[in-house]
């Protein structure tokens, strides 16, 4: 009934489902996503734990800078993909304006930890329930014989590992919240596990619907929605956008949170709400940031930009915890001796 | 408010409050000798008796002999020895003499004497106790508030047969002074949550206290939430529900709605009828009224960006109808949605603020006469009425949230007709992060709905039988006990 410490590990999750939804789909087969899941759980959830033993000794300004970075381009990537779905199932209703508006104004509510942490769940159950909407919807068209048997070939497992082993800036998040130390480590096992799953999940969905002539596009899901029907509505991409939409708002509101911890130190107070000026500030300079990146081809870009603007930041942060660990003991060994 | 203290000269205490009180021709006072002191009465008549005081005091006094008389020592002898109905303690200074004066009470004046003594000879004019306007139910108990603080607190006491309510009378710092009473259960209601509330309201400052109401602002958060932070009843079988609960329920002298802190999203769709019919009906209608505030939210939004943005939910029989009737209206869809919504408004503003004797014809002109006539005339559709209509109606099935459902219609039919889609899912994302976000004292808004858990099928979303419920009941502070 009070809850003193939210927990924000569904928001996480929530962002890491939306952009196995929203990210290029339909990269490996299910057998081949399978075999690799356990690897791939085991890659991220040990480059998340080794961020965030590093991250505490070696976070320092140009670190935090560029996770902001990171963050910023990878909430617009997703923003921008939503747009592009819009555009594609509503031609010339939607704006990119209109969008980033619609996604950005309800992060003015969602400024305290509890509330973001919440909603995330809300929606979270919201998005699971639309998923098993759409497995129910398109339940008729689902044909085992679909499941490729010939594909666990080294190319597919090469892909799947690949998908698997893709770190995403929100696993990296928990290293950020005051209690990482108590639960950071197991939150990000349990987001790489989730993930896996749900990612092999929707890409069991996509084999079941399309068989071999799976696309390796960023839409497949959406496309399948189309095709969907209950019985009172003909196709359920609308749903589907709905939804989809709140949780792009509910991970812009994630990131624009970690960005205010990030910029704000660690002194930043879990629970406080944050302020209202600089939050509607930020989020209208994200607008702008959206509407700037509009103008160049940005979603092919962001395809590999985020992917390396994570590995630099995991990287050079191990490298400074490393090196600022190894002072330490060597400082403290003298000093013992 | 004069601070200092009372003179001991009676001459200059009834030449003050002559002074103060000179342009009141409700002010009485009254100079007597009591056992050879010479004494004086004060009192408003209109809110206190002169015949109550003689009866009850004067005629008795009078009759006293104290040896070696003098203003202090006959004071003592009736607060200490007399049977007398006085206050247990004595007025030392001015603010509390007049404070007195204004409750009611009747002041006597002792010569030779810095304190006075203040006899309860109140006599207010009132309302009897009646039946709630707001508020129907079928069973249970039909009292209602008074705007008497006194007599509402006592009738939250006659509920309370233990010694574990508590009710704290306060005074706000308002121009008039106004007193407002906290009920607990001192057993249930969380200490903690009483102190900040007790905290927050003595930190208020207004010109006037009216309602009840005008304490809510102060309590929220997040001033630019638009949920509620506080539950109103003019029940008094609710209120004691409520503190039975742990909550704590606050009354303002002069209003007959007691607010209820902390409030949860879910209270709003309970009544005390869902406690006396039966569990399986109690939990239909509570699903109900979900349903009827969604629809009352979301319908027209919805209406509007199936039929301007997303057709393809629409089945096709029924989408040939609404263009058809569409085709022959001149507005825009939303412009018509807004139009006929705010005409509704207007209607039952009109129908409420009107005298009872032509409120009627205000509503049924308003609603039967515009909207036939505005169909036939061929200004709006007749889906458009319809949907516009059963979302007035469904309103009033939670009539708690009429203001956000009103206020939320509106800025989604607005979102839904500007961005479509994205507008529905912004404007849900909104209402869901007011609500998650509302956290009343830190309790958690949508307690017991999310997390669903056991607590949902108990006592939220439906109700459990009072086997189950009367085992494990919940308070507000039950996991700060543990």
């Amino acid at each position: 009934m009070k809850e003193n410490n939210p927990s924000l590990f569904g928001a996480l999750l929530l962002s890491l489902f939306v952009r196995s939804l929203l990210q290029v789909q339909a990269a490996f087969w299910t057998r081949s996503g399978l075999l690799t899941l356990l690897p791939g759980i085991l890659f991220q959830a040990a480059v998340g734990c080794l961020f965030a033993r590093c991250w505490r000794v070696g976070s320092c300004l140009p670190l935090k800078v560029l996770f902001v970075w990171v963050l910023a381009i990878s909430a617009a990537q997703d923003v921008l993909n939503l747009w592009g779905l819009y555009t594609e199932a509503y031609p010339d209703a939607v704006s990119l304006f209109g969008i980033c508006l619609t996604v950005a104004v309800p992060v003015l509510y969602l400024r305290r930890a509890s509330a973001l942490a919440q909603t995330a769940n809300v929606v979270l159950g919201l998005l699971l329930a639309a998923c098993a909407l759409l497995w129910i919807s398109l339940a008729d068209r689902l044909a085992v014989t679909n499941l490729q048997t010939d594909v666990a070939d080294a190319a597919s497992m090469g892909r799947a590992l690949a998908a698997h082993c893709t770190i995403y800036p929100e696993l990296l998040l928990p290293a950020l919240w005051p209690d990482s130390d108590k639960r950071g480590h197991n939150a990000v096992l349990r987001l790489a596990v989730f993930s896996g799953l749900f990612q092999t999940g929707m890409h069991l969905l996509l084999e079941l619907f399309f068989g071999a002539a799976m696309p390796r596009a960023w839409n497949p899901v959406h496309r399948m929605a189309r095709c969907g029907s209950l019985s009172i509505f003909d196709r359920l991409e609308w749903l589907q956008l709905i939804v989809w939409t709140m949780a792009v708002a509910v991970k812009l509101a994630l990131c624009l949170y970690a960005g205010t911890r990030l910029l704000g130190g660690k002194g930043v107070n879990e629970n406080n709400m944050n302020g209202l000026p600089a939050f509607t500030g930020i989020a209208a300079g994200f607008e702008l940031f959206c509407l700037l990146l509009e103008q160049s081809d940005f979603t092919a870009a962001a395809e590999w930009l985020v992917p390396l603007g994570v590995w630099a930041l995991v990287t050079l942060t191990a490298v400074t915890g490393g090196i600022r660990c190894l002072a330490k003991r060597l400082f403290f060994g003298r000093r013992a001796h | 408010m004069p601070e200092k203290k009372l003179s001991s000269s009676l001459e200059k205490n009834i030449s003050y409050l002559n002074c103060i009180f000179a342009a009141s021709s409700d002010f009485y006072t009254k100079q007597v000798t009591l056992s050879g002191v010479p004494c004086a009465i004060a009192l408003f008549t209109g809110i206190s008796s002169p015949e109550k005081l003689w009866i009850m005091a004067l005629d008795a006094l009078q009759k006293l002999d104290i040896p070696s008389p003098n203003g202090d020592a006959l004071l003592n002898y009736l607060l200490t020895e007399s049977a007398v109905p006085a206050d247990s303690s004595a007025i030392a200074d001015w603010k509390d003499l007049i404070e007195k004066l204004a409750n009611g009470m009747s002041v006597l004046m002792l010569d030779g004497c810095d304190r006075a003594l203040a006899v309860s000879t109140q006599e207010m004019p009132q309302r009897a106790v009646g039946q709630p306007n707001g508020e129907g139910d079928i069973r249970g108990s039909q009292e209602a508030f008074t705007e008497l603080l006194r007599n509402n607190v006592s009738l939250l006491r006659r509920q309370f047969r233990t010694e574990t309510f508590v009710a704290e009378i306060h005074t706000a710092d308002t121009r008039t002074g106004t007193e407002y009473a906290l009920c607990y259960d001192s057993e249930f209601a969380p200490a903690e949550l009483v102190a900040a509330l007790r905290r927050k309201l003595q930190a208020v400052r207004i010109p006037v206290l009216l309602d009840t109401a005008y304490f809510a602002s102060f309590l929220k958060q997040d001033k630019l939430n638009l949920l509620p932070a506080a539950a109103y009843t003019e029940r008094t079988a609710t209120a004691a529900a409520r503190i039975c609960e742990g909550k704590v329920v606050i009354l303002v002298s002069g209003s007959p709605t007691a607010m209820v802190v902390p409030s949860f999203f879910s209270e709003h769709f309970v009544s005390l009828d869902d406690y006396a019919s039966g569990a399986v009906f109690a939990g239909m209608i509570r699903i109900l009224k979900y349903l009827a505030f969604l629809l009352s939210v979301f319908g027209p939004a919805l209406y509007v960006m199936a039929v301007e943005f997303a057709p393809e939910t629409i089945p096709i029989k029924l989408l040939a109808r609404l263009a058809q009737a569409e085709a022959a209206t001149p507005l825009p869809l939303v412009l018509e949605v807004l139009c006929i919504t705010l005409l509704l408004e207007i209607v039952r503003e009109a129908g409420l603020r009107a005298p009872k004797s032509i409120g009627h014809t205000v509503s049924l002109v308003g609603a039967l006469i515009l909207g036939e006539t505005a169909v036939s005339a061929g200004i709006v559709s007749t889906p458009v009425l319809t949907m516009a209509a059963a979302a007035t109606v469904a309103t009033l099935a939670v009539p708690s949230l009429y203001e956000q459902s009103i206020l939320f219609r509106f800025i989604l039919i607005l979102l839904a007709g500007t961005f479509g889609l994205p507008g529905v899912a912004c404007g849900a994302v909104v209402l869901l992060s007011m609500a998650c976000g509302t956290e009343p004292f830190g309790y958690n808004y949508l307690y017991p709905l999310v997390p669903p858990g056991r607590a949902s099928w108990r006592d939220g979303v439906v109700r459990a039988i009072w086997s189950i419920l009367g085992r494990k009941g919940y308070a507000v502070g039950d996991h700060e006990r543990k």
